[in-house]
């Protein structure tokens, strides 16, 4: 249940607006008629925060050959309740690959921008912005998409200015996998 | 030929064949070699050796595919890689140890040997066999090359006890024999 802070409200689970005492309103505010405790009803933000977590890697497989990947993101922030998670600020990321046929490793990686879509069954998609060093230079920008979909997980590092795939493809059954969850926070 | 030729013999042959099994694994293909040494504690050091004999490209990687079922592994784990190279530790969802050659000059060259891949576990090597699951990647492929389990070399103080305890066993078997 929401942490209770806004003014009493009566139409249950419709919109409304915290500034005119919890009154119900047509159009979407970002803020509903939520119970917060037994028989209480406030009108409070749609909004919660929550804390995610991406983690896996192993061995991933394209026409090039083989790259290692171990990959660890998480953080806190707020979301909507649409099944989509985005953060911008905070990010703790430890993500290493390795590219065998360019010999390319990758790591240090800083993230300044996550996108998680919750698809549900443990599902998801991701998108990541950010830098690593690449074989000790750098650092260079990256984006990484990742994914998970009926057990297929895919994994993409690529270097956005050359552009160039540093690491990654389809996840090789059996020896690579990835999860993300999210808990809400207190 | 005498009585005695006859039971010495079979136990020499026994003995010429493991050799020869021994020698076959490790020399008619790419494949991988170890040995253990207990570092008190209950911990034992593997120390690994990819050996790329007759292999039809360099070798550039080896993967250890239970490290984190059958050694316990983790990233905080005692881990060791030979000069120009590194690894990835076992994580969460991935279960292997990757060794990698960070550069085609680091790479196994066929015909050669490379040692220094090593790690601390506490699983006793006789408790899995003495054998475990190993796999490389080709340096000019850059795909997995599939290998025989890794096979056990015992330290040759290891093997001096053996044939000394054989050799001893043989002697007692004579004059049992030549008693009778």
């Amino acid at each position: 249940m929401p942490t209770p802070y806004g003014p009493d409200c009566t139409d249950h689970g419709a919109n409304c607006s915290p500034y005119d005492d919890g009154a119900t309103v047509e159009e979407s505010t970002g803020y509903t008629c939520q119970e917060v405790e037994a028989d209480v009803w406030q009108c409070v933000s749609t909004r919660s925060c929550v804390d995610y977590h991406m983690e896996g890697g192993g061995k991933f497989l394209n026409e090039g050959g083989v790259s290692f990947v171990r990959a660890d993101v998480s953080g806190r922030t707020g979301v909507n309740g649409d099944g989509q998670i985005c953060d911008y600020d905070g990010i703790l990321a430890t993500i290493e690959t390795f590219n065998h046929a360019s010999n390319a490793l990758a790591n240090t990686v800083e993230l300044d921008k996550v996108v998680f879509t919750d698809l549900g069954g443990g599902d998801f998609g991701a998108q990541c912005d950010g830098t690593a060093m690449v074989n000790g230079g750098g650092p260079v920008d990256i984006t990484i998409d990742a994914s998970k979909s009926g057990g297929v997980v895919s994994f993409t590092l690529d270097d956005i200015d050359t552009p160039q795939n540093l690491a990654g493809a389809t996840g090789e059954t059996g020896r690579a996998d990835l999860s993300f969850s999210t808990t809400q926070a207190p | 030929m005498s009585k005695r030729m006859h039971i010495m013999r079979p136990r020499l042959g026994l003995l010429l064949a493991l050799v020869a099994l021994a020698t076959s694994a490790a020399t008619a293909a790419p494949n991988v070699t170890f040995t253990t040494t207990p570092i008190g504690v209950g911990l034992f050091e593997y120390d690994l050796t990819l050996n790329d004999v007759g292999g039809p490209e360099p070798l550039s990687g080896l993967d250890i595919l239970d490290a984190n079922s059958v050694f316990g592994l983790t990233s905080g784990s005692t881990i060791g890689a030979p000069a120009g190279w590194s690894y990835f530790a076992p994580a969460p969802l991935v279960n292997e140890l990757d060794y990698f050659s960070l550069s085609g000059a680091s790479d196994i060259a066929v015909g050669a040997s490379l040692g220094g891949f090593s790690f601390v576990s506490s699983t006793d090597p006789a408790s899995i066999g003495f054998t475990f699951a190993v796999e490389a990647i080709g340096g000019t492929s850059s795909t997995q090359i599939p290998l025989p389990n890794a096979v056990y070399m015992p330290e040759p103080s290891t093997g001096l006890l053996l044939a000394s305890a054989l050799a001893a066993l043989g002697v007692a078997r004579r004059r049992s024999a030549r008693r009778g």
